[in-house]
């Protein structure tokens, strides 16, 4: 009886746990959706801060673009070692410009660049925008009349879509480069041969799949990062937990929306 | 009696199931200077933001310039917000701004949203900004700071930029959170002056919360005492005079202040006499490894009522909170006196 007791009284806390924590994400997602709607919303008619927009392209894309260019090439260079076995026991050299080619312009270079932007530019952003709500700085922007969506939120989503854009579109230029000095350098295959393949192959909409992976990555990365920044309380700690919780959650949306581009653009 | 131009009934708060403010009234109109106090905890920063609008209230209103602030749209409350000042307790500086661009802020934006447009008049207006950061940076002894970044200020340094912002765009509204908060008896002087001088006493109301009380007198009209979310005391200097409450009189008489922080080593009052050290080890500077209290007032007739053993201490600092109600455990024989410490005493080897 009592180890029925006792099995009964775990099943029911199991269902508790899983209810709270089921309550707890839909809390998130509806907290997100709103925050994505009241953005949307400051964009018409764009009031921009020019100086605050201007500030966070330069922080967001220059200071960004030379880890991205590293992940980009080292990205590229892995594909190219790991085709590489196949190719050269099948003798089929002549595919692995496509192949690399095709995996790192449509799917792993986006995904990459979209992780290491989140680590690098969503946690300071959810970092900055923290502290600046546990040292009141937000509180003060409303005291002067200043709306922090107008004047904080919407320059960083803007920056984040745009130059993660950019960031994609040139972090798959340097991935390619990246693969064709490996592919010289491991498989013997020129690199002008390489990149021949990689014309040849007309990958052109993988090219553009990819571009907008990155931008949908950037406004996901943007949304969450805003998210828990605005949303932290605690101090010290709190600002810590958040940049915590947007990093996890922002490269689960990465995927998650990595599916959903995916999956619509082959349906269209 | 003029209209209040900042009025708040029946203000309630809560932080998850502790009510921080509960049923607060306040009027506050042209011209007043009025002083909010009260013991760490009490809500007052709580208060004075839900003054300003930036907190909801879960209950009650705040009305400024006769406008209810849950009532209004983005832009009327923007147009509300655009006549307050606001100094924050931890300075609320802009991070990634200097120190004129932060105190430049608010004409900046104001001028963005005069539409004055580029060319001749935008440059007239920057240098006319640029003249009055110089001015009100002179004002608060901080001449030739402009470019330094918030970061390479003390914390002194910081409240008085923070002052300067809040003050530049002359508000009718200024709320200041702690002004002199972590700063030295002579610029907490000079800053109290500057709170008065730049009251603007025809158009608007200064509300302060601050624990500097003796600075506070001169210069307030009009005292809040919050305690536990309540106001437990509302007038002017005269009335706490006169109030019979212990914990008006504690707050507002400087004598009963000063014994509240006496730190006259302990044995020489009567107040601690019952005291009892036992087993007091020298050699360690470390906190206590135990700390009992038994009651033991029927030992002493002034009623310290305590005994206390430490061990392995060499120095501790003994607090009683003068402020709350004696308890069955803690019979308070006397009411404390000038020469009575209440507050705090510093035990030494």
């Amino acid at each position: 009886m009592n180890v029925l007791a006792w099995a009964g009284s775990a099943i029911a806390s199991g269902i508790r746990d899983v209810g709270r924590s089921a309550i707890s994400v839909l809390e998130e997602l509806g907290a997100l959706t709103i925050l994505s709607g009241r953005i949307f919303r400051s964009f018409i008619p764009p009031t921009l801060d020019g100086r605050e927009t201007w500030r966070a392209f330069y922080k967001v894309g220059v200071k960004s673009y030379a880890i991205v260019v590293m992940t980009a090439m080292f990205t590229g260079a892995i594909m190219v070692i790991q085709a590489g076995q196949f190719v050269a026991k099948a003798s089929a050299t002549s595919f692995v410009g496509w192949a690399a080619g095709f995996a790192v312009l449509a799917e792993i270079g986006p995904v990459l660049i979209g992780l290491m932007f989140s680590g690098r530019v969503g946690a300071n952003n959810t970092a900055e925008l923290g502290t600046m709500v546990v040292t009141e700085q937000v509180d003060a922007l409303r005291a002067l009349a200043i709306e922090p969506m107008h004047y904080l939120v919407a320059p960083r989503v803007l920056a984040m879509v745009v130059m993660l854009f950019l960031l994609t579109a040139l972090g798959d230029l340097f991935a390619l480069l990246g693969g064709a000095i490996t592919s010289e350098l491991l498989l013997d295959v020129p690199m002008r041969v390489f990149i021949q393949q990689v014309v040849d192959a007309n990958l052109v909409d993988e090219y553009l799949l990819g571009l907008v992976k990155g931008s949908v990555f950037g406004l996901s990365i943007a949304i969450v990062s805003c998210h828990f920044g605005l949303t932290v309380s605690g101090g010290a700690v709190g600002v810590g937990r958040a940049v915590n919780n947007a990093v996890v959650v922002a490269a689960i949306g990465i995927f998650v929306t990595d599916l959903a581009v995916g999956l619509t653009w082959n349906f269209l | 009696m003029t209209a209040p131009i900042l009025a708040a009934q029946g203000l309630s708060k809560c932080f998850g199931s502790r009510k921080v403010i509960d049923g607060v009234e306040l009027n506050a109109s042209r011209g007043e200077i009025v002083g909010i106090v009260g013991p760490g905890g009490a809500g007052k920063t709580v208060l004075l933001k839900l003054l300003a609008g930036l907190i909801t209230p879960d209950e009650g209103t705040v009305h400024a310039f006769g406008n209810d602030f849950a009532g209004l749209d983005a832009d009327q409350r923007a147009a509300v917000w655009e006549r307050f000042g606001v100094l924050f307790q931890n300075y609320a500086l802009f991070d990634f701004m200097t120190v004129g661009e932060n105190i430049g802020f608010p004409l900046e934006q104001r001028r963005r949203g005069d539409e004055v447009g580029k060319g001749a008049a935008a440059a007239a207006r920057s240098a006319e900004i640029a003249s009055r950061v110089a001015v009100r940076l002179r004002e608060v002894d901080l001449p030739g700071t402009q470019h330094l970044y918030p970061n390479e200020l003390s914390g002194g340094m910081k409240k008085r930029v923070a002052l300067a912002r809040a003050t530049i765009a002359d508000a009718d509204v200024l709320l200041y959170d702690d002004p002199t908060a972590g700063l030295d008896p002579v610029t907490s002087s000079k800053i109290f002056a500057l709170i008065e001088r730049l009251h603007p006493v025809r158009t608007g109301i200064t509300v302060v919360v601050s624990h500097d009380i003796d600075r506070m007198l001169p210069v307030c009209q009009r005292f809040i005492l919050l305690d536990k979310g309540r106001i437990r005391f509302e007038g002017d200097r005269a009335a706490a005079d006169r109030s019979t409450d212990k914990m008006v009189r504690t707050f507002f008489d400087s004598s009963a202040r000063l014994s509240g922080s006496d730190k006259t080593p302990i044995g020489v009052h009567r107040q601690f006499s019952s005291i009892e050290l036992l087993s007091l080890k020298g050699g360690r500077c470390s906190p206590p490894s135990s700390l009992e209290y038994a009651p033991s007032g029927a030992q002493s007739k002034q009623g310290g009522g305590l005994r206390r053993k430490l061990r392995g201490v060499r120095s501790i600092s003994i607090l009683s909170d003068p402020l709350s109600e004696p308890t069955a455990d803690e019979p308070t024989a006397d009411e404390p006196t000038a020469d009575e410490p209440t507050a705090a005493s510093r035990v030494s080897r």
